[in-house]
């Protein structure tokens, strides 16, 4: 159990930094997007155009917004009106129960019929007068008693039940008579603000497209404002802020079941603890143990912090000294699963949209990364290394290697094409050793010094 | 007194299996009024399940089941309409008997649909592939169809 609370707490710490780290990157990004909305605003074709666009994207949300009313209202109908339909019959049974057996209509339903018959009786009896008037009972009073009693069929607290209860299911009734009525009334309501919401869009669609066609300018300092690409980047800006604050609220409920889960398990194991050490110095011994469990924990967690950071900071060096692209790449973060993310310059993640060869850098630097950061020299087996790397990327990546070998046994199998002249020349007198392994089919093999 | 609309707070259970069809609901968001929310109120999915189910009555969900909702937040209406139901469920009831005005035996005999009932809605979110405003759409035609063959009839 303490393993499983270790592993919860572990878990918790964990997602709670990547939540912070979620919530500083979307904080950058809303500040990138405030100032290129701010050189946008300084255009005035630009600013009006800006503010027409904001306007509308408010429009757009207070639609979206009736239309989750709505959706709720139809939700809430749907349901409603299933209940009510189904029970139907068994609504107009009951109702013509009720009415047989002329309660309602007959004798007011507030009035006791016990009662009645109890002021009978004693009138009869006792000759005792009026329980509300103290005056004697006449003879014909008493026959309307009698009448009121034969009159009322059911006691008075069923028929003030049975006067609820039909006015429930003639509410009921009615309600299901509205059904037609309140459905289309609802499907026009739909049907209108989805129209109104296509004209909008559309209106803030034309408007985008005239931002992203506003041409350039020059800024105080003579530099060229291109305003098509800022618009474009705000615009992606603001898909990327949108899906990373989706992300984060998703991370918020997962990381508050998880809190959840931890307290429940801690307050599970805690139970057992007590209930099993009534011994003081139990108690002392354990309460120190989990001290230390608790540090060690932290230490842990710190240990494995550092590392990854190490491992991210030498794969971005080894990357970025490779790569020929020098304005493309922004950052590359290692996730606690050890996940590798590709950012451009601009923080947006391109580790699915790179090219084979950026993809075999990255794979190189990550693993040499890995390597340098575990602290023991242990050879390294690279089959192909160069297979897919030209010209000066393919000399870069060769010199990576070769200044990797210096402090590493690196094994390369290359093919005849691959260990070409400028690759020979680079690795000539330098490798240890080199083998030429020669085939005459596919499954003999002959081994030559060369 | 027995009341029909006396307070109390008893617990309605439901089977496992109607339990797994209401952790469907919850997964997919289905007819929950806040999109976000984890569902509509527990009562008025319990009196779904009954009114889908009243033409199926099966056994009464005992202990194996979890509990599910509550009884003290039963609108006025609903108790009225599982009245009804009790009503229905004798052929000669004498109003004047006690056994119609105890709610309790009301719940317990609502509790024998519950299962065909989350059933057939089983079938009609599944139908709607799981989508919520498309289980809401298929409700809706569901009970078109039969207002009119029950009420137009």
């Amino acid at each position: 159990m303490e393993k499983e609370l270790d592993l919860l707490k572990n878990g918790c710490l964990e997602d709670t930094m990547h939540l912070e780290r979620s919530e500083k990157e979307v904080e950058n990004l809303r500040l990138k997007k405030r100032e290129i909305d701010a050189i946008l605003k300084e255009n005035s074709l630009s600013a009006t155009l800006q503010t027409n666009k904001k306007l509308l994207d408010e429009k757009l949300k207070a639609i979206n917004k009736k239309q989750d009313e709505l959706y709720k209202k139809r939700v809430k109908f749907a349901i409603r009106s299933t209940i009510l339909i189904r029970f139907y019959p068994m609504i107009i049974r009951a109702l013509e129960k009720v009415e047989d057996r002329k309660i309602i209509n007959g004798v007011s339903a507030p009035i006791s019929k016990s009662k009645l018959i109890e002021i009978f009786r004693e009138a009869q009896d006792t000759g005792a007068s009026c329980p509300v008037c103290g005056s004697d009972f006449e003879q014909k009073q008493l026959l309307f008693i009698q009448h009121l009693i034969d009159k009322q069929t059911v006691d008075d607290d069923s028929a003030i039940q049975l006067k609820i209860l039909k006015n429930e299911l003639l509410k009921a009734k009615q309600e299901i008579l509205n059904f037609k009525e309140t459905n289309q009334k609802y499907s026009i309501e739909e049907r209108d603000l989805q129209d109104e919401y296509s004209a909008v869009e559309k209106e803030y669609n034309e408007v985008s497209v005239r931002l992203s066609r506003l041409g350039t300018a020059r800024d105080e300092n003579g530099e060229i404002i291109d305003f098509s690409k800022l618009e474009s980047e705000s615009r992606r800006l603001e898909s990327d802020i949108i899906k990373l604050d989706q992300a984060i609220g998703a991370n918020r409920v997962v990381l508050e079941k998880r809190k959840r889960d931890y307290q429940k398990k801690q307050e599970e194991y805690d139970d057992g603890i007590k209930r099993v050490n009534d011994d003081e110095d139990t108690q002392k011994l354990i309460d120190t143990l989990r001290f230390i469990v608790g540090n060690l924990s932290s230490v842990k967690i710190s240990i494995t912090k550092e590392v990854r950071e190490k491992i991210e900071e030498i794969t971005r060096d080894i990357f970025m000294n490779v790569v020929w692209k020098k304005d493309t790449f922004g950052n590359i973060r290692i996730g606690e699963d050890y996940r590798l993310f590709l950012y451009d310059k601009y923080g947006q993640i391109m580790t699915g949209s790179s090219s084979a060869t950026e993809f075999m850098i990255l794979a190189y630097a990550y693993t040499l990364a890995i390597h340098k950061a575990s602290g023991r020299n242990r050879p390294l087996v690279i089959d192909s290394p160069l297979g897919r790397v030209s010209g000066e990327i393919r000399r870069n990546a060769a010199e990576m290697l070769l200044e990797t070998s210096c402090n590493k046994q690196i094994i390369m199998l290359f093919t005849k094409d691959e260990y070409s002249e400028q690759v020979k020349q680079l690795f000539e007198g330098k490798a240890s050793m080199r083998t030429i392994i020669l085939s005459d089919n596919e499954s003999a093999w002959k081994e030559m010094e060369a | 007194m027995i009341s029909i609309f006396v307070e109390d707070n008893t617990t309605l259970s439901i089977s496992n299996k109607s339990r797994e069809v209401v952790s469907r609901m919850k997964d997919h968001k289905i007819l929950t009024l806040e999109r976000t929310e984890e569902g509509a109120h527990t009562n008025d999915i319990y009196m779904l399940a009954v009114a889908l189910g009243l033409d199926s009555p099966g056994e009464s969900v005992k202990k194996d089941g979890d509990s599910y909702t509550r009884t003290y937040n039963f609108k006025e209406m609903d108790r009225s309409l599982l009245i009804a139901a009790l009503f229905d469920s004798m052929e000669d009831s004498n109003l004047d008997n006690d056994y119609y005005f105890d709610i309790k035996n009301a719940f317990a005999l609502s509790k024998k649909y519950t299962d065909a009932g989350f059933e057939k809605l089983d079938e009609i979110i599944s139908e709607a592939m799981y989508d919520p405003e498309l289980t809401v759409r298929k409700l809706l035609e569901y009970v078109n169809t039969l207002y009119d063959d029950v009420v137009d009839a």
